[in-house]
């Protein structure tokens, strides 16, 4: 089933300290918002954790279940920005769960768990889940025709732990265009075997195909060059960190980040990417 | 164009994108099993695309498991 704890070390598990070095300092690693030409990452990342929010329709009062919840920087803003009194995260990552639980941000509680297959008692008002989805399904199970089958029990475990009148505010990056030649293919070879190994992202067909009979797609908004964008950022704060990330990690540390995060701002450029996000609300 | 026509034809862009012999090759054969990985896949898709002119839709790209799967989704086109 997509992702395997393996593989979702090799992207996560580097070390926290070297994603720290060039991401925003909440540690977001998904898609930021921008709202003008001159906003900053940080600025920007809230931006989207705003919107999020908005579209699953979080209130002090909702227990929010973040799936996929990285290292936290949704549940804080959470508990810290919307006074949420109350907010699960679950991640596959141990160490981003670890790091998670060690900040012990009031009301907080992040599960080390393959979401698929997680069980709980709890049951949620709101839900948010940031570029989760393309960790369920592998290329082999895409080729096998399972991909829409295997999203669909995604969105039916939501909506089996969430309560009636739950919304959902989703966040998936997507796959477009297929590239044929040229050095873009060798370069998302790469990064699919490399930095993201048994992952694939989604077509946005094959989400709102998938969302029925569970939740009713209310808003789409899609955020391509908000992605360009934010990688871009994240490749020059690389760049500027070149020197002690090379002596920390080492070269092929820093060459094969490098080689990604400009991989992904040519395929957001090109069309071979794109994000969207989604407002749901449940089907009682 | 016959069955045997784009067969044949993937024999010859395969043999040229890996640089190996694929002389056994049938509409049946699983492209993985042949040990073409998902990069000559791409490069051996858009070959044949560019000599037939002609587009299979990036969203069928991911159904392509056997050769003649692959065979298919350009007769579908060549017949749109």
């Amino acid at each position: 089933m997509g992702s395997n704890k393996d593989e979702v070390q090799v992207s996560y598990d580097v070390s926290n300290e070297f994603f720290r070095l060039w991401l925003d300092e909440r540690m977001n690693y998904t898609c930021a918002v921008y709202e003008s030409e001159d906003q900053s990452l940080e600025a920007a990342q809230l931006n989207k954790l705003a919107i999020l929010s908005d579209f699953a329709k979080v209130t002090p009062d909702s227990h929010v279940l973040d799936i996929g919840c990285g290292w936290g920087a949704c549940l804080e803003y959470l508990a810290t920005s919307r006074s949420v009194k109350k907010a699960t995260g679950v991640t596959l990552s141990s160490a981003q769960a670890d790091e998670v639980n060690a900040r012990n941000i009031p009301g907080v509680k992040v599960h080390d768990a393959d979401f698929m297959k997680w069980e709980t008692e709890e049951k949620f008002d709101a839900v948010i889940s940031i570029c989760m989805m393309d960790h369920l399904c592998s290329p082999q199970e895409a080729r096998e025709g399972k991909a829409v089958d295997i999203y669909r029990e995604y969105f039916r475990r939501v909506h089996a732990m969430t309560n009636p009148g739950a919304w959902f505010g989703l966040q998936t990056i997507l796959r477009n265009r297929t590239p044929r030649r040229g050095q873009i293919l060798q370069d998302l070879y790469f990064v699919t075997h490399e930095i993201f190994p048994g992952g694939l992202n989604p077509r946005l067909e094959e989400i709102i195909a998938a969302v029925n009979p569970y939740w009713e797609v209310i808003t789409v908004k899609q955020r391509r060059t908000d992605y360009q964008r934010t990688t871009a950022e994240w490749l020059r704060r690389l760049r500027l960190n070149e020197t002690a990330i090379r002596q920390e990690w080492g070269d092929k540390c820093f060459e094969d980040y490098q080689r990604y995060l400009d991989t992904c701002v040519r395929c957001f450029d090109q069309h071979i990417s794109s994000l969207a996000q989604y407002e749901l609300r449940r089907i009682d | 164009m016959s069955d045997k026509d784009l067969l044949q034809m993937f024999k010859v862009v395969a043999e040229r994108v890996d640089k190996k012999s694929f002389a056994d090759i049938t509409r049946e054969s699983v492209i993985t099993d042949l040990g073409v990985d998902s990069l000559s896949m791409m490069q051996i898709v858009g070959e044949m695309e560019t000599e037939l002119d002609l587009q299979i839709p990036d969203e069928d790209l991911v159904e392509i498991v056997t050769v003649g799967d692959l065979c298919a989704k350009i007769e579908n086109r060549m017949g749109a």
